[in-house]
């Protein structure tokens, strides 16, 4: 126990040594020099096609390494909050709209206008919604990097066995919640639906066809009790509730909706186009799974969303990451992101790379990108992890019948109000 | 006294006395105690991320008292700490009497019972969280095979702290099993002998030879068990979702800290939440402190 401290103390410093070294070298951004450029990003699906574009890069720029470190979600934040603390924030992340705000505000990131008046990139090329989510007192910091939309993933399968026909995608709430009820058979236990207490690739959609709102970053104010929100949680948490087409919410606690899809547990489920490149790794999806557009409610919507790449403001190599960022912005990069099915890049006009690359194993692949017609952009507040961990969670109670809609709504509302006044 | 301790030493000595105490007490100063003033001084902020603040004087105490997720927390606190920590107790000393014994295979069940203590918690949480899945988990099918109906271990927000104490009692057991050993060990075997020539049957012997002689080694566990109970993070964070009611009827202290400081980044209410725990563990190992004279035997 005694010799503890005194091990642990050695191996820092030793480690520190180390590192000291190893930073030593590379603390020039003179152009001739080999420079090393950290690169930060998230998803395990997307890490292989964005070597490819790494590659790319680091070929036409032979003295310029690009070093990606894949980070699992649930960690990346944490991660990245802590080394940019600590004044070690990679060269060039990967942005979400949760956490943008905060790196924005805080001078964490570089604004880009400078880049974009030079002519390395033009903000008019990409999702205006996207680049809005990025944007902070009229400047950009970040380019977009895509565009991400919500669909219905169906297994065809099940669909033959209950004798129902495939969705076409035209149809609507009453239609969807019928389906629904034909592919439930609990003898079999098998379920048509799946209501979690997901924001995103769950309620956000419903409450959007309804006309609903959620909160809004212009007003500091919440609409989370307004009644057609309300009206659409209902109808949302009545699906498990009274028409019992979902799992209950305790399963879905332990075992994600996916994972129900994937053992032909539950016959529907609403996610997002970014698991095309794992469902169709995975030999069960690929050949059971199809897509099609969210159900029509008062009108048709989906949640979009978008994420971007950003450069740290502290960069020791300002150079060499604008003219990486300056390549992931371009056009060429924007159409290997589509060609190799990484994700639908959101430089407009890109996506039928994507939608061809999983046209052959889901057939009506093109529903994500036509939703990016009728998409609504995500909410997005100082505080958005805040309102939507407070959502979730009396969502979680509505639908596990533990609260009614209009309460559960009211202190969310409430909740989100206080957050909003506090910024 | 003094004057001839202050002679016995030489100046020189004193200084590589320090100079070897340097390591241990820096890497107390840099790892511990400043970070814990930080966290203090923390707990009166608000914090606007990446370690900028901004005082706040008592706003996060003030909040912090009205707010009932805080007492909820500090109650499943004390719920998993009171059944957790005397079934750690019982079942070590058992399990380190047990093992005290000459018999066949020793090595093998002082291994089986160290295992939990080398495998990386939270990949025993990650197997656990499969055993207990109400659905496709062993247990439950187990279960089902005595005709048990399917027990929602995770989901359920009445049943889930007792599923994380089940993990909990039994990856602590090894490790305070090994310390109770060794106390054992200590006892001479002749106090043994000549209580058996009196006629003390083992049961006698265990509560007045074994007992009193462990003590001290018992002291110590007691007050690291309930430490490690209080402190209970990782088997929460792994095996109950988060955002549902089975986490709110769940989730300790340390929790609700990690919740507040690295997923809301409020980490000026994290801190206040912090302190709070500081505080409880402080009186509850003070209490101990000053009960220890009644049952301690040193």
């Amino acid at each position: 126990m005694k010799h503890r401290g005194l091990v642990g103390l050695v191996t820092t410093l030793a480690a520190g040594l180390l590192v000291g070294c190893s930073n030593s070298g590379s603390g020039s951004s003179d152009t001739t020099k080999d420079v090393t450029l950290s690169f930060a990003s998230w998803d395990p699906d997307q890490a292989k096609g964005l070597k490819k574009i790494i590659a790319k890069f680091e070929d036409d720029n032979p003295h310029i390494k690009v070093k990606m470190e894949t980070t699992p979600w649930d960690q990346y934040w944490t991660k990245m909050e802590a080394a940019t603390t600590g004044g070690n924030m990679p060269d060039i992340v990967t942005m979400h709209s949760n956490e943008s705000y905060k790196y924005m505000s805080n001078g964490m990131l570089q604004p880009l206008e400078d880049m974009a008046k030079k002519g390395d990139f033009d903000f008019d090329n990409y999702s205006k919604d996207v680049a809005q989510l990025y944007t902070y007192k009229n400047k950009h910091y970040a380019i977009p990097k895509d565009v991400t939309t919500i669909g219905v993933w169906y297994n065809k399968t099940l669909f033959k066995q209950a004798g129902v026909p495939e969705p076409d995608g035209s149809w609507t709430w009453a239609e969807f919640e019928a389906t629904a009820k034909k592919l439930t058979d609990p003898a079999k236990g098998v379920y048509g639906f799946a209501v979690t207490s997901d924001p995103e690739t769950g309620y956000y959609n419903w409450i959007y066809q309804n006309g609903g709102k959620i909160f809004d970053m212009t007003e500091k104010k919440s609409h989370f009790n307004d009644p057609k929100t309300v009206e659409a949680l209902q109808f949302y948490a009545d699906l498990a509730l009274k028409d019992k087409v979902s799992p209950n919410a305790e399963v879905l606690q332990e075992t994600d909706q996916m994972s129900l899809l994937q053992s032909g547990k539950v016959a529907m489920i609403t996610h997002g186009n970014w698991m095309a490149s794992a469902m169709a790794a995975n030999s069960y999806t690929a050949k059971n799974i199809d897509v099609a557009a969210l159900p029509k409610g008062k009108k048709q919507a989906t949640v979009t969303n978008g994420l971007a790449w950003a450069m740290s403001s502290k960069t020791k190599h300002p150079k060499e990451a604008e003219k990486f960022l300056k390549f992931l912005a371009s056009k060429q990069a924007n159409q290997m992101q589509s060609d190799l099915g990484i994700s639908i890049p959101a430089y407009n006009g890109l996506g039928q790379g994507w939608v061809d690359k999983f046209k052959g194993t889901f057939a009506n692949v093109d529903a994500f990108v036509d939703g990016l017609d009728y998409g609504v952009l995500r909410p997005f507040s100082a505080n958005t992890i805040k309102s939507e961990t407070l959502a979730n969670t009396e969502v979680g109670k509505l639908i596990s019948g533990k609260e009614t809609a209009t309460k559960a709504a009211d202190t969310v509302a409430k909740g989100i109000d206080e957050t909003l006044a506090n910024q | 006294m003094e004057k001839i301790r202050r002679t016995k030493y030489k100046k020189d000595q004193v200084f590589w006395g320090y100079l070897f105490m340097l390591p241990t007490v820096a890497g107390l100063i840099i790892l511990n105690i400043k970070p814990a003033i930080d966290t203090i001084i923390m707990s009166f902020s608000r914090s606007t991320g990446f370690g900028n603040m901004t005082f706040a004087g008592w706003a996060n105490y003030q909040k912090l008292f009205a707010d009932k997720e805080v007492w909820q927390s500090l109650l499943n606190t004390i719920l998993y700490s009171v059944v957790s920590v005397p079934l750690i107790v019982v079942f070590s000393m058992l399990a380190a009497v047990l093992m005290n014994q000459k018999i066949k295979g020793l090595t093998l069940y002082r291994t089986l019972y160290i295992l939990p203590v080398v495998a990386a918690p939270t990949a025993v949480a990650m197997i656990w969280k499969w055993l207990f899945n109400s659905q496709f988990g062993l247990i439950n099918q187990l279960l089902a095979k005595v005709g048990i109906g399917p027990v929602n271990w995770l989901a359920d927000p009445n049943t889930a702290i007792y599923t994380v104490i089940i993990v909990g009692v039994w990856s602590a057991i090894g490790y305070n099993m090994i310390l109770l050993i060794a106390g054992l060990q200590e006892i001479p075997a002749d106090y043994y002998e000549s209580a058996e020539l009196d006629g003390a049957g083992p049961v006698r012997q265990f509560f007045t030879i074994t007992l009193p002689l462990v003590s001290p080694t018992l002291f110590f566990v007691v007050v690291t068990t309930i430490i490690n109970a209080f402190q209970v993070f990782d088997s929460i964070f792994m095996m109950i979702k988060s955002s549902t009611d089975a986490m709110y009827k769940t989730q300790s202290l340390a929790y609700l800290f990690y919740k507040y400081s690295f997923i809301l980044n409020d980490k000026g209410y994290g801190s206040a939440i912090v302190v709070v725990l500081l505080v409880v563990i402080l009186i509850i190992t003070a209490i101990q402190l000053k009960l220890q004279k009644k049952w301690v035997h040193y």
